[in-house]
């Protein structure tokens, strides 16, 4: 590949765009060439959705000009961008559960005969065709449905090639990945560039940048604020591009020695997916939970509140034995839980922020007569926006038209207002931009410090091994090691050491 | 269009042009079925001044609504619940079958309508039971119910009317008891019944919004893992929606025989679905989280208009169903429209 | 051969249609045992006959499930077909193929209205087909007065009451919609849209879906088999009723979701809804068995007390039955 490359793939320039009366983007200027893996990082709210909604013809752009290959284009719909050479691989995939891969890939495209049937053997020789072309093996006849969250975004690949896509946008395509899912990701998209296609990656995680991409564009408030090379850049320099300011460490310093046991648990076993799990929470630690997606720690937790039906399991509160019934009267007796799945079960999308907070705790707010105290249910409201820095601050604001990184806070702010003990939240940072990460990091490590149990699970290896004292790595659904930093054990090599069969 | 990215921005700008308290309740559904309402009040009494505008024809529309309004303030709670109770006519019947059968028998009045009351109440516990800890659609476990229940209704009386001419006199006047008031220099009659719904309808809308008790139905019936997780009683709750709706099945039974002086195994037939349509013109959703007592209270309200309307206007008493079925179409239009028109604002 | 046997018990439907298999089989076994007479063909005929409408009506309620929607419609344009039908043949003087056409044109018109009106304002599918419920059984009430309307040509009645084979018209109707249907939604590209959209409109629209016409089709297609059912039931009833086909709606609901559809939209197929009616009928039998015999035990109930009265002396004249 010489550096006098011949058109690039795509060429952007001046394009503003405008939501009402509000500026979303602008002027943004910027190329990405064939055969490039070009990052696109920015925070909540900078403008990376919008500006690869407007590539994909999703939104139309306001002003400015978009060259395919060195042709201007004007799309008013994904059809048109998708003709052009242009797909995008959404966060949320796209993908018909109940119809075959091969039919997904063809969506609307399906290969029939004359009165409209499906020729499915052609459709599955042709689907069959794209998988090998980019090395993954998946039976284009299975339901889309059956497959694991790693084979889908796989299929959404597959699905863009098949289109004959000269361009790929990917948002976001490991946030629900497991670890050993993103190598074969990735090794797809290489085998992408190679044949020259351009693929333009956003994503929140810098590791990944430096592991795939070829360069980085940042876009801080609609603004392109500088493109770099990888190769020669580093994490800070990007993050102080997206931020405009030091962040400092990522990660605030890790506690001290730790304190009196809080909590502990004996043989907690749920029927099939969990086994004989024992650990221990110390006043002023975080114990990080690491392991494979599927190894059995968000599964272990629910056991622990008995949200799902546990089998077995001992359970001591600094130092009584305590039983625990459902969520419920775990919560009385102090422990929150915090799904990672914040839209699906943690948060009401459709209810206001205050609701949303006092949720968990509404008996604190009931007057004389046993009715709910709307006034000081808001002030609860207020009190949390202000400690968690959330944004918008009105409370009566919708949750789901809050950003993700405001909604996990919100979703921890309905724990906090219980004042648990111990405190266990799941993925508390996933699909969260720099700025909200590192405010519920410090926040996190400020409940630790102050006497308050925590318990993370994190399948963000630099997340784990920043936050946690003590990492319980997780396999198969037992617990294989125990690993604790101050006696230097926390290393990345032990802890993928531990949480595979190798 | 506004997304999540750039909201928080266009939300501050907006911020204070959203604070005017007055603009938003008019644009609320609880408006737009008032005006409805009010605009097929004023159409009649233009239409039939003497007829419709008489204290004798509005007593009758009001106090026939009452089955129809108790019923539909107990299917507004299950649609929350994100449920629904097919069976609330069948188990009406059911209920006035047994609290009949048993005054036809000898017992006395009280002692047989407290009777009808696990009748009910364990027909309701059978369709939370089964929706909450089976997991079984309730659209299903009340299908079934329905004709569990009229079967048994229909079994217990083989199709006849129930009567109970021995039952205490004033169980039998109860029914058609009146309050005085005074306007001007005549002398009208508030009917007992009538009251007694229209306070309790009033209550429990209080208590649906202010009563924690009942509030969590909401968020139980936005999100039931998430209620869970939230430490919220999710089965009990649930459990306890399909209870409180059998209560006001029960309820409208006891009046309904009060004022019929008969138990029947037909009674309530199609009334689940004239409660549905109330309840959802109302602003309940089949996706659970959201319902208004006001509003539901309107619903029928405006289908039993509609139903005066069409007697008074000498309509053939056939169109009326007819009616019935466009004019929730256009209620709902009306409301789609004015959403429609908020999300392009 | 293994492989696809393989994929399809991966399939998690197939466990529940197995498990209804089993529970009809059991419920008729059982039946069986007491009365001797249910697997009989004559019994199988009148089960079947029995659910045969709500069956045709399920097929179509198949299609709109699975796209996610829903059609309360379908019972009242049941009893309207009828009635169309009827007032052409018998009032009008039509002869029976025109007829016919006619109330199948009209049916589309209500179906195609049905999508428009869910197309256009937006609102649940529920709330727009209940408003067309009400409005069609408002209007079939209406247009005859009550009265029911009779006077068939006995070619006609043939349709509801004539057998090809010594199966009945209606269920041999029943079958090939069936077979048709389910072999449409398998493999035809139109009609695996459906899928596309009950998995999320705003997706499907974005791939190139034209939602609001499947719609539409959709929609028209199952007031179609409503009334075509309606016009079998014409004559298989001989007379035509606007009460006729009450609460069919809901066997129709039932049946595709006992038969493994998901009632958010996004699965099921036609095989699990005829299984569905199937055992709707089973059921509905079983329930007809215990009527019966509580039937008949008041029946005996009663005789045995004359037999005592008459024993006693009295005259039975005097006393009231």
């Amino acid at each position: 590949m010489s550096a006098l490359e011949i058109r690039p793939a795509l060429e952007i320039r001046n394009v503003s765009k405008s939501f009402f009366d509000h500026r979303v983007l602008t002027n943004i200027t910027m190329d990405v060439r064939k055969g490039e893996v070009h990052a696109l990082v920015g925070e909540n709210g900078a403008g990376k959705s919008t500006l690869v909604k407007i590539i994909g013809g999703i939104y139309e752009r306001d002003s400015g000009d978009i060259l395919v290959d060195g042709k201007p284009v004007d799309f008013t719909h994904p059809l048109q961008a998708m003709r052009a050479g242009i797909s995008i691989v959404h966060q949320e995939l796209s993908l018909v559960p109940n119809a075959t891969v091969g039919e997904n890939i063809y969506l609307r495209r399906e290969i029939t005969n004359r009165l409209g049937l499906n020729d499915w053997a052609a459709i599955n020789a042709h689907a069959a065709e794209v998988f090998e072309r980019i090395g993954i093996d998946i039976d284009p006849s299975d339901l889309v449905g059956k497959l694991s969250v790693g084979m889908q975004q796989l299929v959404e690949v597959a699905k863009a090639i098949a289109l004959s896509a000269r361009i790929i946008i990917m948002d976001e395509p490991t946030s629900s990945l497991s670890e050993n899912e993103i190598p074969e990701l990735f090794k797809v998209i290489r085998g992408l560039r190679e044949q020259g296609i351009a693929i333009i990656f956003i994503s929140h995680k810098l590791s990944e940048l430096f592991e795939i991409a070829d360069r980085v564009t940042v876009l801080r408030d609609g603004e392109r604020i500088g493109t770099v090379d990888v190769a020669s850049t580093t994490g800070d320099e990007i993050i102080r591009m997206m931020v405009g300011r030091h962040l400092g460490d990522l990660y605030p310093p890790r506690g001290g020695a730790a304190g009196d046991v809080i909590f502990r648990c004996d043989g907690l076993s749920r029927y099939g997916v969990v086994a004989d799990v024992g650990f221990e929470v110390r006043q002023g630690e975080i114990l990080g939970l690491a392991g494979l997606v599927g190894s059995g720690r968000t599964e272990a937790m629910r056991a622990l509140i008995n949200a799902d039906r546990r089998l077995a399991g001992h359970f001591e509160m600094d130092g009584r034995e305590i039983t625990i019934a459902n969520p419920q009267h775990a919560m009385q007796q102090g422990i929150y839980y915090v799904s990672e799945d914040r839209k699906g079960s943690g948060l009401f999308l459709l209810s206001s922020v205050t609701w949303n907070i006092v949720a968990s705790c509404l008996r604190l707010f009931r007057d004389r007569f046993g009715m709910l105290d709307q006034g000081r249910m808001r002030d609860q409201a207020e009190d949390m926006i202000r400690e968690m820095d959330i944004r918008p601050t009105n409370p009566d604001v919708r949750v789901v038209d809050l950003s993700g990184g405001n909604q996990q806070k919100v979703l921890l702010s309905k724990a906090l207002a219980t004042r648990p003990r111990l405190l266990i939240v799941d993925e508390p940072t996933r699909g969260v931009d720099i700025g909200a990460k590192s405010m519920i990091h410090k926040k996190l490590r400020e409940l630790a410090d102050s006497g308050i149990g925590v318990v993370v699970i994190s399948s963000e290896m630099p997340e784990v091994l920043g936050m946690s004292d003590r990492v319980l790595v997780f396999r198969g659904g037992r617990v294989s090691a125990q690993l604790d930093n101050h006696r230097g054990q926390l290393t990345q090599e032990t802890i993928m050491h531990n949480a595979t069969e190798i | 269009m506004i997304t999540s990215e750039n909201l928080s921005g266009a939300l501050q700008s907006k911020s204070r042009k959203r604070a005017r308290p007055l603009a938003s309740a008019l644009k609320s559904r609880e408006a737009v079925l008032l005006l409805v309402n009010a605009v097929i009040f004023i159409t009649l009494a233009i239409a039939r001044p003497t007829a419709f505008a008489n204290w004798i024809n509005l007593k009758a529309v009001l106090s026939l609504m009452v089955y129809d309004l108790l019923l539909a303030l107990g299917m507004t709670t299950v649609l929350i619940l994100r449920g629904i109770d097919l069976s609330v006519g069948s188990v009406l019947a059911l209920s006035s079958v047994v609290m009949a059968l048993l005054m036809q028998a000898g017992l006395p009045v009280v002692p047989s309508l407290l009777a009808g009351l696990p009748v009910v109440l364990a027909c309701g516990f059978f369709n939370g039971f089964l929706t909450a800890v089976v997991g079984i659609l309730p659209f299903l476990v009340t299908l079934g119910m329905m004709s569990l229940a009229r079967g048994a209704a229909t079994v217990m009386t083989s199709g006849k009317y129930i009567s109970f001419p021995n039952a205490s006199e004033w169980f039998i006047t109860f029914g058609r008891l009146e309050i005085p008031f005074w306007h001007g220099t005549m002398t009208y009659g508030f009917p007992v019944p009538l009251l007694i719904v229209l306070i309790i309808t009033a209550l429990y809308a209080v208590l649906l919004k202010k009563w924690r008790v009942l509030r969590q139905m909401f968020l139980v019936g936005e999100n039931e893992e998430a209620a869970k997780l939230s430490g919220l009683d999710t089965v009990g709750i649930t459990i306890a929606g399909y209870l409180i709706c059998a209560l006001f099945v029960w309820f409208a039974a006891v009046l309904l025989i009060s004022s019929n002086r008969i138990g029947y195994a037909n009674y309530g037939v199609q009334s689940e679905m004239r409660a549905i349509a109330a309840s959802v013109v109302g602003g309940a959703s089949f996706a659970g989280g959201s319902g208004s007592i006001v509003g539901t209270f309107l619903g029928v309200l405006m289908l039993a208009l509609i139903g005066n309307g069409f007697i008074l206007l000498s309509g053939d008493p056939n169109w009326q169903q007819a009616t019935t079925g466009v004019v929730l179409i256009l209620a709902v239009a009306a409301d789609a429209l004015r959403t429609i028109r908020d999300r392009k604002n | 051969m293994a492989v696809k046997l393989r994929k399809v018990l991966e399939h998690g439907m197939v466990l529940q249609h197995l498990g209804l298999v089993v529970l009809m089989l059991a419920l008729g076994i059982t039946l069986q045992f007491v009365h001797e007479d249910f697997f009989t063909s004559a019994n199988l005929e009148v089960l079947a006959m029995n659910r045969v409408f709500e069956g045709i009506m399920a097929l179509g309620m198949t299609f709109i499930i699975i796209s996610g929607g829903i059609d309360l419609s379908v019972s009242s344009v049941f009893p309207f077909a009828e009635i169309i039908v009827a007032k052409l043949m018998v009032q009008a003087g039509l002869p029976i193929l025109p007829a016919i056409v006619v109330t199948l044109l009209l049916c589309l018109a209500v179906g195609a209205a049905n999508g428009l009106l869910i197309n256009i304002l937006r609102v649940h599918p529920m709330v727009i087909t209940m408003g067309m419920m009400l409005t069609l059984r408002g209007v079939n009430l209406a247009i005859t007065n009550g009265h029911s309307i009779a006077g068939f040509s006995d070619t006609f009645l043939l349709l509801g009451q004539g057998k090809v084979l010594g199966v009945n018209v209606p269920i041999i109707f029943f079958l090939i919609a069936a077979i048709v249907l389910g072999y449409l939604l398998r493999n035809h590209r139109y009609f695996r849209q459906l899928y596309f959209i009950g998995g999320g409109e705003r997706a499907a629209r974005l791939s190139g879906v034209n939602v609001g016409q499947v719609k539409i089709v959709i929609y028209m297609m199952s007031s179609f088999l409503a009334g075509c059912a309606g016009i079998m039931g014409a004559a298989q009833y001989g007379a035509a009723h606007w009460g006729h086909g009450n609460m069919s709606e809901l066997q129709a609901i039932a049946a595709v979701a006992i038969g493994g559809a998901n009632i958010n939209g996004g699965s099921g197929v036609i095989g699990g809804t005829v299984l569905g009616i199937l055992f709707l009928a089973v059921v509905h039998s079983w329930y007809i068995e215990r009527k019966n015999a509580k039937g008949m035990l008041a029946v005996k109930q009663r005789k045995l007390e004359q037999a005592a009265r008459a024993a006693d002396g009295k005259d039975a004249a005097f006393e009231r039955a």
